[in-house]
């Protein structure tokens, strides 16, 4: 399989909100890359900055956070995890890695069509702007 | 004092909206057995039907279906769909025995996977007039909606051409032609109405009669926004264009004893602040005028959420439409006496008009003949001790809660979900009877 | 973790009668997830979640003594609890089920490419089982309950609470700082819409309170201290005078009398508290529409109070014939920056407060019928008579009661030199200026929030909207506070009439009954916890928790350590990343086992 247009993408989601949301998308029949892998968490504020690193560093090429936004059942998580990002945007800065492999959105339910739109974006956004990789 | 062990059930709640389906949960967290029945083919009632929630903007079917869920899968619960409350018989000893009417659904529920093959095998189309309002599409077969509880396929046998395609197309052979409706009996301690409301359905002559297509009504716009509804973006039904710019008229079916709404339906206002600002974020651009009387945003947080909206730049007038007419282009205008400074009768042309209709209690007289409760004024189901024990009928042993009793939002919706559900407990202990006997108001209005 | 090789895992594929089969080479998963080291044995089947499903997993847990089950089939929301069903019954820990998704987000959304299909249902296998060997027996957290409950506040919201509470067989304490019960409900007037005189109404309800044995009424009493959570809170309560209502029953609660502190501090244990504390009313500013410059400018409850008692033909207030009334409503609500006058370090109240509009136009129909040539001007932005008290503004307009909008912007001006004036814009005559003479003004007050800052505090809850009571969800859980067993009863938490306060103070007591009814308190396995062997009590962890479940005590050789109050956690997992030592873990999402999981799905797949 074509790597650089076929990029591995970890999607990270939400019991509340985007889990039944790219469920959704499923229910419709909605296609989207075979390549991508959903993990379900309760608040993505959970994962420290090295979670995202280490996930890169295991071979995935983008990491597309389905959080709640300010949705989330917890209080002011989506605050603490946007700063969060921030941080590892310029950890991936310092390892070669583009801003436009991480994404972080608010997927609903019922966001079906939103969800597979947006990451259908991002994977564009990754294959152009992902840096070769050199295997060993 | 009743005898528990003769029960199926402690409690029957007809309607599982979300008044009801709070009933039954507490009532299941407090170990009572419940019966939970609702007419159509999925849980989840008016709010599984909405966009999003004023005034924090949730997703309306992201906070429904955990709780649809937590009822459906409660074990004490038990949730019967297309079941609808055909009569009672009520014994000396304070219990019921209740005869359900178990409406087929031609599909075997415990053999079906909800994997939806069926619907597309179907081909017939037909316009949704349940869950989407008419503003979409479904098939003669198929699971209700994305989010309906239970995921189970439905087939609609008056639409249905009997082709057979669906049942060829299911795996699990869940296809039954031939199933029948079903009279089902039980014994109860009590019973919970928990009916609901729809629209208005009277759309008045000056409005155009429910003729003019782009005049719609506020539920129906809710299935335009809703993520769930078919479309995709905001059309208006003519011609399926952008409306650039959108009339509300508020009171459009309530405070008006001329079509038997003389009460304030009390969430039009904020249903359509809502919507404009959904409609507002949608298409920054459009020229959104909610035409009203008094805006009446009075729970918490409602008045900050209309100031958020007059902030948008959402249009607000004070005024009263006199009549609604099309023009050549199909748009809609308006003929509005406007108060204010700059005010005097007015014609405004907007490209599409939205109705904000009221609220009309579900338990209609036909209920009312199979379950005897009596009405107020307003037709809602009268609570004969409003201010300190509310949802009591003048039925002992029959309770009613949400919008059965009168207009509510989806907060007080639920108190008064939850709150009955401690009183229909208190009756089960035996121990509320002189409450149903004495009525807590010297004069009804 | 996985040295031990102690697991013996069974893997079942389903085919979900095609839905997955036919896009998803079920039985070439099965097979490759077959090699995989920690299996023992993979299976494909037709049904997974049919009967025949269902006894093939529990035959086969107890024929090969398995010790953890993934099925991968539809989403977990379908079937997750169904075989957690099966395997618990089995024996084996419900809390290390791991379900995979395989319908709804692998073979609905790649219908075209089976290969593609096939590999990524294997990947997503591939990440379960490693999750899954690592996963923890988790069980509840049991926690001891304190059958008695605590009601704070004597209005009608807290008697309804507690009587409520005391109904369902349970003792209750009824907590009221005054000396007397009733609450505000006695300076009214009537209770629209069916008119019953509030002050029988009231005294109907003190009459239930003071006959109920499992009620201890706690009069001239402050709450002031509170510690604990769910099951077991400690309410400090200190006296203005020292008797106790029903003291012999109360000694059966094992009140402890604190010496050390004043004398009349005693400490109640319950398990549940409700806070029906009640509204303040607002006092309108020096100034504010003439308020205290005349004293023709009074208060709506002023003028209940006034007629309460009133039995002379023409209407006389502070020594003056009243022939003229003008009404002002939203005095202290619905206030707008710049435009509404502000207490010197008070905050903006932007909210409406609910019941003045039916309750200025009650008191405007009551003076048309006890003074019948009386004239009344009603100033108001928007008439807010919803639902069936609309009938009140109806009689209002029947009565000629007239009417004038004001702009919201442009609030009317009092003049109170000389005769009493009012100036202001009228809307409903296009913008016609209006200037009238009246000999009162009635200011229909705001309904603002009661100041318990130390009760808030200390029982860590906080205020939202307007200085109200936060609710744990504002449209689902409007009783329920963020903390697990307290709850909100009545106007603490907004602006509400009687029979709505009634309905919140009764939903209350559903859920703490049902609480206060299990001697055993069940917690969610799924909460934070601290390594104690890491931990340097560095408290960086503190400030992340919006919950305050986070404590850091000291321990031996003048060390700290932090721990978690396992009732306090949400698991919302905002801790574990704030440690840089990573002391903290959220059981059942430990970040070691995701990222297992999440490395194990990038292993290449041949097939």
């Amino acid at each position: 399989m074509d790597k650089k247009n076929n990029p591995k993408i970890l999607i990270i989601s939400t019991d509340a909100c985007s889990y039944p949301g790219i469920d959704n998308a499923g229910q419709k029949h909605l296609e989207y890359s075979a390549n991508t892998y959903v993990i379900r968490t309760l608040d993505p504020v959970i994962f420290p900055v090295y979670f995202y690193l280490e996930a890169f560093d295991a071979g995935y090429d983008g990491i597309y956070i389905a959080s709640c936004g300010t949705d989330s059942p917890y209080k002011n998580t989506f605050e603490k995890l946007s700063a969060r990002i921030e941080l590892v945007v310029a950890e991936m800065k310092k390892r070669g890695l583009h801003y436009s492999q991480i994404k972080l959105t608010a997927i609903c339910t019922v966001c079906a069509d939103h969800f597979v739109h947006e990451l259908n974006e991002f994977i564009e956004g990754v294959v152009e702007n992902m840096p070769p990789k050199i295997k060993a | 004092m009743i005898n528990n062990e003769k029960l199926d059930y402690d409690a029957l709640i007809i309607g599982a909206g979300i008044a009801g389906i709070q009933t039954a949960v507490d009532l299941g967290n407090m170990g009572l057995k419940v019966l939970m029945i609702d007419k159509q083919s999925s849980i989840g009632g008016t709010m599984i039907q909405l966009s999003k929630v004023f005034p924090t903007l949730d997703c309306a079917s992201c906070i429904t279906t955990p709780k649809m869920s937590a009822a459906f899968n409660h074990a004490n619960v038990t949730t019967k769909t297309l079941a609808e409350f055909s009569g009672f018989t009520e014994f000396s000893d304070d219990t019921f025995e209740v005869e359900i009417k178990q409406k087929s659904r031609y599909v075997d529920i415990g053999a079906c996977t909800g994997c939806n093959e069926c619907a597309d095998a179907c081909p017939v189309i037909m316009l949704d007039d349940g869950y989407d309002e008419g503003m979409g599409y479904k098939k003669a077969i198929g699971v209700p909606f994305a989010t309906a509880l239970p995921q189970k396929a439905v087939l609609d046998i008056d639409n249905c051409i009997l082709c057979g395609r669906c049942a060829n197309a299911c795996s699990t052979s869940a296809i039954h032609f031939e199933m029948k409706d079903e009279l089902l009996k039980y014994r109860v301690g009590a019973i919970v109405i928990a009916t609901g409301f729809h629209e208005t359905q009277i759309i008045k002559e000056r409005f155009g009669g429910g003729r003019i297509k782009n005049v719609i009504t506020g539920k129906q716009m809710e299935r335009l926004l809703a993520p769930t509804g078919l479309s995709q973006g905001i059309f208006r039904p003519s011609d399926s264009k952008i409306p650039w710019s959108i009339a509300y008229v508020q009171c459009a079916g309530s405070r008006d004893a001329s079509i038997g709404v003389p009460y304030c339906s009390s969430i039009c206002c904020m249903f359509a602040i809502k919507q404009a600002i959904l409609l507002s974020a949608a298409a920054p651009l459009a020229d959104i005028t909610i035409y009203n009387m008094d805006i009446r945003a009075f729970g918490k947080g409602y008045d900050e959420f209309y100031e958020t909206a007059r902030n948008m730049g959402i249009n607000f007038v004070k005024g009263k439409v006199a009549l609604i007419e099309e023009t050549e282009t199909g748009s809609t205008k308006l003929h509005v006496e406007v108060f204010g400074e700059d005010g005097g009768k007015q014609e405004i042309e907007h490209d599409l008009t939205v109705l904000s209709m009221g609220v009309v209690p579900q338990w209609d007289a036909l209920m009312s003949k199979k379950l005897p409760v009596s009405l107020n004024v307003d037709r809602f189901v009268k609570e004969i001790r409003f201010s300190s024990e509310p949802g009591l009928t003048t039925i002992p042993g029959v309770f009613a809660v949400g919008t059965s009793t009168g207009p509510k939002d989806i907060v007080d919706s639920i108190i008064s979900g939850s709150s009955v559900a401690g009183k229909v407990a208190l009756w089960l202990k035996g121990e509320l009877r002189d409450s149903f006997l004495v009525e807590e108001f010297p004069v009804v209005m | 973790m996985n040295d031990k090789k102690l697991e013996k895992l069974g893997v079942y594929v389903c085919h979900c009668g095609g839905n997955i089969s036919d896009y998803v080479n079920t039985s070439k998963v099965a097979e490759v997830i077959q090699q995989e080291p920690e299996v023992h044995m993979a299976k494909d089947f037709i049904f997974m979640c049919s009967d025949a499903g269902q006894k093939m997993i529990a035959e086969d847990i107890k024929a090969n003594d398995l010790t953890h089950v993934i099925v991968a089939s539809c989403s977990p929301r379908l079937h997750h609890m169904t075989f957690q069903k099966v395997v618990s019954e089995a024996g084996i820990n419900p809390f290390t089920y791991r379900h995979v998704n395989i319908r709804e987000q692998v073979s609905w959304v790649t219908s075209h490419d089976e290969p593609a299909a096939t590999e990524k249902a294997i990947r997503l296998i591939r990440g379960a089982i490693s999750a899954v060997v690592r996963l923890q027996e988790l069980a509840a957290i049991e926690k001891q309950m304190i059958q008695v409950g605590a009601v704070i506040g004597g209005g009608v919201s807290g008697m309804t609470a507690a009587l409520d509470i005391a109904n369902q067989g349970l003792p209750v304490h009824l907590i009221e700082s005054s000396p007397v019960l009733g609450g505000r409900t006695l300076d009214l007037d009537k209770l629209y819409p069916y008119e019953i005189p509030a002050d029988k109404f009231v005294q109907n309800l003190i009459k239930k309170i003071n006959s109920n044995e499992n009620i201890y009424i706690h009069l001239n009493t402050e709450v002031v201290d509170t510690a604990g959570t769910i099951g077991d809170f400690t309410l400090k309560l200190k006296r203005a005078d020292n008797k106790l209502v029903n003291t012999e029953e109360m000694q059966s609660f094992e009140i402890i009398e604190n010496e050390s502190d004043a004398i009349n501090v005693d400490e109640l244990h319950v398990g549940t508290i409700t806070i029906a504390t009640g509204f303040d009313t607002y006092v309108p500013l020096d100034g504010e529409y003439g308020y205290g410059k005349s004293k023709q400018v009074i208060t709506l409850p002023d003028l209940i109070m006034h007629l309460n008692s009133y039995k002379k033909k023409r209407l006389e207030i502070n020594g003056k014939i009243i022939n003229k009334v003008a009404m002002i409503h939203c005095v202290g609500s619905r206030q707008i920056e710049d435009v509404h006058p502000l207490r010197e370090g008070a905050t903006l109240n932007n909210g409406c407060s609910r019941t003045c509009c039916t309750a200025t136009l009650q008191q405007a129909n009551r003076l048309k019928d006890m003074f019948p040539d009386i004239d009344i001007y009603d100033l108001y932005r928007d008439i807010r008579t919803y639902g069936e008290k609309e009938v009140y503004y109806k009689k209002a307009s029947e009565n000629n009661v007239i009417f004038i909008k004001y702009p919201d912007e442009e609030i009317p001006q009092v003049d109170t030199n000389g005769s009493l004036k009012i100036r202001t814009v009228d809307e409903l005559t296009y913008g016609l200026e209006v200037e009238v003479e009246v000999d009162l003004i009635v200011l229909a007050v705001a309904m603002i929030p009661r100041a318990k800052p130390r009760l808030i505090e200390t029982l860590s809850l906080a205020t939202g909207v307007n200085g109200f009571l936060q609710e744990a969800h504002v449209k689902l859980q409007p009783v329920e506070s963020p903390v697990d067993g307290i709850f909100y009863a009545g106007t603490a938490q907004g602006p509400k009439d009687v029979r709505e306060s009634t309905m919140s103070a009764s939903a209350t007591s559903v859920k703490a009954s049902t609480l206060l009814k299990k001697e055993i308190v069940e917690l969610s396995p799924y909460i934070a916890e601290v390594n104690t062997e890491i931990c340097d009590g560095n408290g960086d962890c503190i400030t992340q928790c919006e919950y305050n479940a986070i404590s850091i005590v000291p321990i031996d050789d003048g060390k700290k350590q932090a721990i978690i109050t396992p009732a306090l956690c949400v698991s919302c997992g905002a801790c574990v990343p704030a440690c840089k030592k990573n002391a903290i873990k959220l059981n059942g999402y430990e970040i070691t086992t995701i990222l297992a999981e999440v490395k194990a799905m990038v292993k290449e797949v041949i097939l």
